[in-house]
């Protein structure tokens, strides 16, 4: 059995392929949208279109919210251009939304839905709101694997990652929820690019899926070049599926993680509390080494390149 | 006289000895129509507020107002508990008989969401606990906006505060939610500490025009609207050591029902969420205009209305009226 799972994105190239990924290896319940990489109305208009070209228009989209729940919306079309999915010619969308905003469609499944997993790969304002709006709604979430922060270095800033920066106090709402979580960070999904190379094999599978795709991780590929000087754009989001699916594409290990909230230079930043020399601290309990507060989220620490990649163009080869 | 129509209200509470207050003043008040009870964790815990809120309803004899629970915490804070202030039942220790109804719903921003756009005309709103609510509501739901006339908010102060040197309780309880609902665009009536403290009874006034303490200790429990704002004045009395005391939110409700006892001024009013000491402070900007103009700053149009002056005899008369003994259908 596949874990059923709600993915909430703001697509944004990268949530494209986490769509995509997670469409053929989750039992994936709906699709909720939020604000982000662009504004709402083209990030649920971007989810349509996905779907669309992907041949998934059985799977429910829901609008989620329009703002971050305190700091004024920030976006991205820097990386994802002015549509949030710039690059090749997008079929029109064949699927309307559902009449039902996302946190009331979260909340719903998650009361006929045993084991639901949340993927939240925007920033957290929709599970936020779920969680705040809904108080039992935590006891019903079996575990979110989310794309946000990062344990070492930001983008958005220094010291700070889009998806959390985009909205500090729902990614604090989030990590004190008491929900089992997995935090794929910046640190680790900065090493899987889309380099000149995965593209030539994501094009010679040689469906129209494949195309698009491979054309959609051109411009956005060219866009990080420009902006970070990588070498092949980065899969942040698809990893956040991976996660639930495979054992062996990520490595991770327990720690704190809270969101600083009122830094002048760290503002959006994810704390990783690492302060333990070596993995296998954790279970041993060494002596004199500093725990500060008990783990909140698994963090991902390594990643397999290959692995990830195999995954993924496997999942290709099975679209129209 | 001209027939005055009635004011459709929603009335956001974490009942709380003030809120009982308020409630009674505004189901008992004929000016107003009260639509619906939204409740939030506040004062107490929110299944007490909203047990505390259906109590009320009974007492006064309005137990067909829909009352909805909402938020059981704050957006990013954690809850405190003003149990100090207002007993550990929130009511002062009144011992009401269990409700006989339960809460319509616990989403009580998707009742509000709905009541609002399904609203002919605008309504208001008055909050008068920790804003969580309806900052969900205005951030969930933007297009209901349209539909406040005013929300009326009792919280915040430009002058002396309560739960900090500079912080009204119901602002520090959830100082982000309030941040978005002072930025929301909406016409906002901010009736803070500076003029709540400032509608007060006197032990010799409450016994005479709601109940002794010898007349309720003939009773099992507070079982009219006069009783029970005797018992909670009684109870203020006894807490804080002094001879009198305010009628607290309910003033809010009073501002609401006729404004001409107040004095207010538009004012731009920031919520400080960070700072080391003042965090949950309402910063109103009261400097003279010429001041702010010279120093070249932008001009701030602000759509909130600060009450700084109030003219407390004449809240006061409109409380006895409404809810004190001798007023229409009461025991």
């Amino acid at each position: 059995m596949s874990i059923a799972a709600i993915i909430d994105c703001d697509p944004g190239h990268d949530d494209a392929m986490a769509i995509l990924l997670g469409a053929r290896t989750l039992d994936v319940k709906g699709i909720t949208t939020v604000h982000g990489n662009v504004p709402l109305s083209l990030t649920t208009l971007n989810a349509r279109k996905v779907v669309a070209f992907a041949g998934l228009n059985g799977v429910p989209i829901a609008a989620g919210m329009d703002r971050p729940l305190v700091r004024e919306a920030i976006h991205a079309p820097e990386v994802h251009g002015q549509s949030g999915l710039d690059g090749p010619e997008l079929p029109e969308p064949a699927v309307a939304i559902v009449d039902e905003h996302a946190v009331e469609f979260i909340k719903r499944t998650a009361a006929e839905v045993d084991d639901l997993h949340l993927v939240p790969v925007g920033p957290l304002t929709n599970v936020a709101a779920a969680l705040r709006r809904y108080p039992q709604l935590a006891e019903r979430i079996a575990q979110i694997s989310l794309m946000g922060g990062s344990l070492t270095f930001g983008n958005s800033t220094p010291a700070a990652e889009f998806n959390i920066w985009a909205d500090p106090d729902a990614a604090h709402v989030v990590f004190t929820s008491g929900i089992p979580i997995k935090m794929i960070g910046l640190n680790v999904t900065r090493q899987v690019g889309a380099t000149p190379e995965r593209r030539a094999q994501v094009r010679r599978i040689g469906n129209e899926t494949a195309r698009i795709v491979a054309e959609l991780l051109d411009f956005y590929s060219e866009r990080l070049k420009k902006l970070f000087g990588l070498k092949g754009g980065s899969m942040h989001d698809p990893l956040a599926v991976a996660a639930l699916i495979d054992s062996d594409v990520l490595r991770f290990e327990p720690m704190h993680v809270s969101i600083e909230l009122r830094g002048e230079h760290t503002y959006g930043m994810t704390l990783c509390d690492y302060r333990h020399h070596e993995p296998s601290d954790i279970e041993a309990g060494g002596n004199g080494i500093l725990r500060g507060e008990p783990a909140n989220a698994e963090v991902a620490i390594g990643v397999n390149d290959d692995r990830f990649w195999e995954l993924f163009l496997d999942v290709l080869t099975t679209y129209p | 006289m001209a027939q005055e129509m009635t004011i459709p209200v929603y009335l956001d509470v974490d009942t709380g000895v003030d809120d009982a207050m308020a409630i009674l003043l505004a189901v008992r008040h004929p000016a107003l129509e009260v639509r619906g009870i939204t409740t939030v964790v506040g004062n107490v815990d929110l299944g007490q507020v909203t047990r505390n809120t259906l109590q009320v309803l009974e007492v006064a004899g309005a137990g067909d107002v829909p009352v909805v629970s909402g938020a059981s915490r704050p957006l990013v804070a954690q809850a405190r508990s003003a149990a100090a202030v207002h007993a550990a039942d929130g009511l002062g220790n009144a011992s009401l008989p269990p409700p006989s109804r339960e809460a319509a719903g616990d989403d009580a921003v998707a009742f509000l969401r709905s009541e609002l756009l399904a609203a002919p005309k605008p309504v208001t709103l008055i909050a008068l606990a920790p804003l969580t609510n309806i900052a969900l509501l205005f951030q969930t739901a933007p297009k209901v906006k349209e539909k406040v006339r005013e929300l009326a908010i009792m919280g915040g102060a430009f002058g002396v505060g309560n739960a900090t040197p500079v912080a009204e309780f119901n602002i520090l309880h959830d100082p982000e939610a309030a941040d978005i609902v002072f930025r929301s665009g909406v016409p906002i009536l901010m009736y803070g500490l500076d003029v709540f403290r400032r509608v007060c009874f006197t032990e010799e006034e409450v016994d005479r025009w709601f109940a002794s303490p010898s007349y309720l200790a003939s009773r099992p429990y507070p079982d009219t609207p006069p009783a029970l704002v005797g018992h909670l004045f009684h109870f203020l009395f006894s807490n804080f050591r002094r001879s009198f005391t305010s009628i607290g939110d309910a003033g809010c409700v009073g501002a609401v029902i006729d404004r001409s006892g107040l004095t207010t001024e538009l004012l731009p009013v920031y919520i400080e969420t960070g700072g080391r000491y003042c965090r949950g402070q309402t910063v109103v900007d009261r400097r003279p205009r010429d001041l702010v103009n010279r120093r070249g700053e932008e001009a701030v149009e602000s759509c909130t209305a600060v009450a700084l002056d109030i003219d407390g005899d004449f809240y006061r008369e409109m409380f006895r009226q409404a809810v004190g003994n001798g007023s229409t259908g009461t025991g």
